[in-house]
């Protein structure tokens, strides 16, 4: 089975959300016919204060919450529960349709492009594209 | 609404504490595109010329350019524009970053403040809600600290905020607004007019979507900018603050006007920036989709991280001549935070520190400080007084040139601004860059202001033909005749040059397009066609160069008209007469130098103006205003007796 995956390099990111842009863009009913970062299934989190950005993709819908719940601290720093984790759960709005939170958004890799599109717009080479085999 | 706009914008009346949002005419659109644009329309409809900036009659407007939030890369800038406290002429200050494309999100291009508020208050808007919040508990706080508490009290951290600082509270005229950890407006004074407003910041959150009219088409011109992105985005920061390399250039000519000469080892500064910044360098970050990295994030054992941009790197350098870049970055932490222009904050220590060494000012003056150069605690001190506006601070924080009406002495002849904004450290003996600042709608050559109407390089004697050959200069290519010539020496084509480069500059702030990749260095990825096709595409509504340059030519003509009337006049379209005056000496005289001309420069100034259409007092001709279709400002300066 061929599996696709995103190589996240946080060090490289710039911050500067064109992934979330181009995602949004792409995914709309008519291609490119807007933008919007909060319908992307990408977000980059940012902590500029403390020079701390992490692109996240947009992960498996949950309808229960989670239970166990981490913090994880950067450079003395600690960040709380939700700001890494990839999934669209109940307690945020993050990776749901804005106008309507019952709709998930989930990275789907973009279809059959030959690049993800946030990839391809990540000049910064924070995102690259890696394709593996693994048996199924 | 049309495609690229909202179509809404917010009235906020400070004094009666009321949010109101609006829909905006299409016409405004159409004749003026958005930006700086919008903003002096309304301006000129409502503020009339007679108000002071500190009065509740002035506005601060913000729009965003038109582009603003779609996928174009570096569509992201907005414009704030008012009454200047500094210039006292309607002045625009660019801002980048995510706000205004939040903006935007929110459903909204524009946000007009009217009035003042009785107590200190911040606007928050989460899409169709807006409203005043209280704002005691966070006046006093540094700008970066403001940020993050709106965010925690609004439990939002995706909310973009813009803010003041002290400096801005206490009305400074050198007080910037800021946003994020670097961007900010800065030149012109637009953070005094907030103190002034009592309106500490602008909090912005929104979900909606920006729309486009035909989205292929479009993104053909995204896909070449982002092509031309991939070759050009290491330049930018390696010039700029990876090696030190313009450094080099912009350190070593003519500082503040008070500086003829930096000292010795600044000949070192190429390899000593690029020693810090290897050692410190920790990213580069970027504005809202944007391809480049003209931002350095330095994370310093003392200060840090701290983001620092463009030429702020040396402007506190130069006017203390004192090769220290960690004395470099401390300053810009604190002006970030106070919300301070480097470049008014660093000429005004200059201009003190000249006064102080001719005599004009002694102890008694400054609180016991010796103003010298060389030594960083006078910056650090002088930073924080003008911030405050405590004892010399308070003097210095009204403009050098106020400051040297009040003190006396001859203190006049080391003020170096033009139009009352203190210059910056650039070489104003070089033809190019002392014309384009001179005949700028806002007297420098900063993101705002059309006096930036670069490519900067040319006034360095930078080679451009290499840039034309890769395609990669703003201007046509078939321009070779006046882009191989030195204008750091040359007067001939300054004219034409200037006029091109400031409707291509009135267009970009229109567009909401960052300067820096469409024609503020000379390797531009963003040129006129892309930036044609862009509107176009976004709009439905073709649009050539002619059309498109008419309406900068509209809004530039509209600029003028209305500071015609509070007196500008050809007299003001100059540079300190220093320049003129002064034989130039070390390494401007060594890269060939000389002092200004003063017939070229005029001749280049009647021969601008005539291809703009303006008489040779700087006015714009009744048959100018009617073909602009500005025939309601004609009327208006008939009846003032201008026409
Ligand atoms: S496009 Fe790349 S550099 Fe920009 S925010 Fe996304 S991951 Fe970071
Ligand atoms: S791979 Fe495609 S769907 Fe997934 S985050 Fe990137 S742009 Fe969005």
């Amino acid at each position: 089975m061929k599996i696709k995956t995103i190589r996240i390099d946080a060090s490289k990111c710039t911050g500067c959300r064109a992934c979330e842009m181009i995602c949004s863009a792409f995914h709309a009913e008519q291609k490119y016919s807007i933008a919007n970062p909060k319908r992307a299934r990408i977000n980059v989190f940012k902590d500029e204060e403390n020079d701390v950005y992490v692109p996240v993709l947009a992960g498996p819908y949950t309808d229960v919450e989670c239970l166990g719940r981490n913090t994880v601290t950067i450079n003395d720093k600690e960040y709380g529960e939700c700001s890494f984790c990839r999934a669209s759960c109940p307690t945020r709005v993050l990776f749901k349709e804005p106008d309507a939170p019952e709709i998930a958004l989930k990275c789907d890799m973009c279809g059959d492009e030959p690049l993800p599109m946030c990839v391809k717009w990540c000049m910064a080479g924070a995102l690259t594209y890696v394709e593996r085999e693994e048996a199924s | 609404m049309a495609y690229g706009w909202m179509g809404s914008g917010l009235e906020v009346d400070l004094t009666a504490g009321t949010v109101e949002k609006k829909s905006a005419d299409p016409k405004l659109y159409e004749s003026y595109l958005g930006g700086k644009g919008i903003n002096i329309k309304l301006f000129w409809d409502r503020v009339s010329p007679e108000v002071e900036p500190f009065s509740p009659e002035n506005l601060l407007i913000i729009s965003a350019g038109l582009l603003t939030g779609t996928p174009a890369p570096a569509g992201n800038h907005g414009c704030i524009s008012y009454k200047s406290p500094l210039t006292k002429f309607f002045a625009s200050s660019s801002i980048g970053g995510f706000w205004p494309a939040e903006l935007r999100h929110a459903g909204y291009d524009t946000v007009v403040f009217s009035g003042k508020s009785p107590r200190p208050v911040y606007l928050w808007i989460n899409n169709d809600q807006a409203e005043l919040r209280d704002a005691a508990h966070l006046w006093g706080k540094d700008t970066k600290e403001t940020q993050s508490l709106i965010q925690k009290e609004l439990k939002n951290d995706k909310v973009q905020v813009l803010c003041i600082g002290s400096a801005g509270e206490n009305m400074n005229t050198a007080a910037t607004i800021q946003h994020g950890s670097t961007h900010s407006a800065s030149r012109g004074g637009p953070g005094a007019i907030m103190g002034d407003k009592n309106l500490k910041a602008v909090a912005v959150f929104g979900t909606k979507d920006v729309s486009i009219a035909r989205p292929a088409e479009f993104m053909k011109f995204c896909d070449i900018i982002m092509e031309k992105s991939e070759s050009l985005r290491n330049y930018y920061s390696k010039k700029t603050h990876r090696t030190g390399e313009f450094a080099q250039e912009f350190m070593n000519w003519g500082v503040f006007g008070n500086v003829d000469k930096m000292p010795a080892d600044f000949e070192h500064i190429e390899a000593r920036q690029t020693e810090f910044v290897s050692k410190y360098l920790v990213r580069e970050p970027a504005c809202y989709n944007c391809p480049f990295k003209c931002l350095a994030t330095i994370a310093h054992p003392d200060v840090g991280p701290v983001t620092l941009k463009c030429t702020s790197w040396w402007s506190f350098m130069c006017a203390s001549k004192l090769l220290d870049l960690d004395f470099s970055v401390r300053c810009l932490d604190m002006c970030f935070r106070y919300g301070l222009d480097h470049l008014s904050a660093a000429n005004r220590i200059a201009f003190a520190i000249a006064l102080y060494q001719n005599g004009i000012l002694t102890k008694e003056d400054t609180d016991g400080l010796v103003l010298e150069y060389g030594n960083p605690e006078v910056a650090y001190a002088l930073i924080e007084k003008m911030a405050r506006r405590e004892g010399i601070g308070d003097i210095l924080a009204d403009s050098v040139a106020e400051a040297a009406r009040r003190i006396g002495k001859g203190a006049e002849k080391y003020a170096f601004h033009i139009k009352n904004l203190e210059i910056k450290f650039h070489s104003y003996f070089s033809p190019y860059f002392a014309f384009t600042t001179a005949i700028g709608d806002r007297a420098d050559t900063n993101c705002a202001g059309t006096g930036s109407m670069t490519p900067e390089g040319i006034s360095f004697g930078m080679p451009i033909h290499e840039y034309v050959q890769r395609g990669f200069s703003p201007f046509p290519d078939d321009w070779e005749k006046f882009l191989y010539v030195d204008y750091s020496v040359n007067y001939e084509g300054l004219a034409e040059v200037a006029y091109y480069g400031e409707n291509l500059k009135t267009l970009t702030d229109l567009l909401g397009i960052c300067w820096n990749p469409s024609g503020f260095w000379p390797f531009t990825a963003i040129k006129l066609d892309s930036m044609l096709g862009l509107l176009s595409s976004a709009t439905g509504t073709d649009f050539d160069e002619a059309q498109a340059f008419k309406i900068a030519a509209r809004v530039r003509g509209l600029i003028q008209a209305y500071n015609v009337r509070l007196g500008l006049r050809r007299k003001d379209d100059t540079v300190p007469e220093k320049f003129f005056q002064q034989e130039v000496v070390g390494y401007q005289k060594k890269k060939g130098l000389k002092k200004l001309d003063h017939d070229k420069f005029e001749e280049q100034l009647d021969k601008h103006y005539q291809m703009k259409g303006w008489n040779n007092d700087a006015i714009p001709t009744a048959e100018t205003l009617d073909k602009l279709g500005l025939s309601y400002v004609r009327q208006d300066l008939e009846k003032r007796g201008i026409l």
